[in-house]
């Protein structure tokens, strides 16, 4: 997969988790007073403790997390495709964001035993993101813009 | 080129679908503002006495820290302070023997009465915490209905409630008198507006993204502490 189809794709796949956090974020700060669900148990996940992070919101860290990955890949559309700092910065972002995600996703299993579906669905665009990311490949001595 | 700028497009086709989706669905999940047609149920007045015995408590009575919490189900603050301080006080030092914990409902708004008789229905089974915690929750499935004591009832259900009995009691309004006691209670001491939280007699003001649950806090390890 090329560079650009990477970058492309993970435009997509970031504005839909942007659009996703946004929306538990606007829950949050009261413009919601109910999440549509399905069968999972989005209210107990979000109204709990775990559902802030440093003082604020989890989605509002998703949010700029998701727009964070959004620039970046458009940048990377652009002149700056392929460079080391873009292929870095897209590396931290892309394993910092899984990595909390999972954090997430074990509180909500292992913690409060119960499982928010919009989480399950920003867990499954964070794996998405990482492996179009691909990470690894900041680690060799000169990224290649290749795909 | 041509190839090139085919795809170029299409990719901005799908940008274009997925911001105009995604907005339309955040929009979407606004809903109406239009307040909802209720069923119609008494208003405060008449001859209901304050009653502070109206309140519904949680810990002991000798507890150092007795936090009151006046509260309207139609409240987004209310909302919001038993999502991110109420409940969690509640889980964390509810059985600690350091906090008393007690809820005056405080219906404001004629639709208000509804969900507040409700939870006093919903006390008489035991489970009138579990119910505030669900009529917050999901204010948005039962605002907009017509009679929402169906909705109530399906919550009845969910929390493994007698139903039947449950039902009965807010389609008769059995505890409307609670209720009016319990907003008599907080008239009469010149409360106007909710939330409004008393930590040991004294008004607090919430205050912080947190809704007020480090300060709380605090004051609730103060007092245990003997400060």
């Amino acid at each position: 997969m090329s560079f650009e189809t990477r970058m492309r794709g993970m435009v997509l796949v970031s504005l839909v988790g942007l659009f996703v956090a946004v929306y538990l974020l606007l829950y949050h700060l009261g413009y919601y007073g109910s999440l549509v669900c399905g069968s999972g148990s989005c209210e107990v996940v979000q109204s709990s403790e775990y559902a802030r992070f440093l003082g604020r919101p989890v989605p509002l860290w998703g949010s700029l997390w998701y727009g964070g990955m959004l620039v970046l890949a458009f940048v990377g559309l652009g002149p700056a495709g392929g460079t080391r700092w873009l292929t870095s910065l897209l590396a931290v972002g892309a394993t910092g964001g899984l990595l909390f995600s999972a954090y997430l996703t074990a509180i909500e299993l292992l913690v409060l035993h119960a499982v928010c579906t919009w989480c399950v669905t920003s867990a499954i665009l964070t794996v998405l993101i990482f492996v179009l990311a691909t990470p690894w490949r900041a680690l060799r001595p000169e990224a290649s813009p290749g795909g | 080129m041509a190839k090139a700028n085919g795809s170029g497009k299409g990719f901005f086709i799908l940008i274009a679908i997925v911001v105009a989706v995604g907005g339309y669905l955040l929009v979407r999940a606004g809903g109406s503002p239009e307040a909802p047609e209720l069923a119609p149920v008494a208003l405060s007045g008449g001859d209901v006495a304050a009653d502070m015995s109206s309140g519904t408590a949680l810990g002991p009575e000798d507890a150092p820290a007795v936090i009151m919490e006046f509260a309207d189900f139609l409240c987004p603050h209310c909302r919001q302070f038993n999502a991110l301080s109420g409940k969690l006080l509640r889980q964390n030092y509810g059985s600690s023997g350091d906090m008393r914990w007690i809820s005056f409902d405080f219906p404001l708004w004629p639709e208000s009465w509804a969900p507040a008789i409700a939870a006093q229905c919903a006390k008489r089974q035991g489970k009138y915490w579990e119910m505030k915690d669900l009529l917050y929750a999901r204010v948005d499935s039962w605002r907009r209905e017509s009679n929402p004591n169906r909705k109530f009832v399906d919550y009845a259900r969910d929390l493994g409630m007698d139903a039947d009995a449950f039902k009965s009691c807010v389609d008769g309004q059995e505890t409307l008198a609670a209720v009016q006691a319990s907003k008599a209670y907080g008239e009469s001491l010149g409360i106007s507006s909710t939330p409004t939280i008393y930590f040991n007699g004294e008004p607090y003001t919430l205050t912080g993204p947190d809704y007020g649950y480090g300060g709380l806090e605090e004051r609730i390890k103060a007092a245990a502490a003997g400060e």
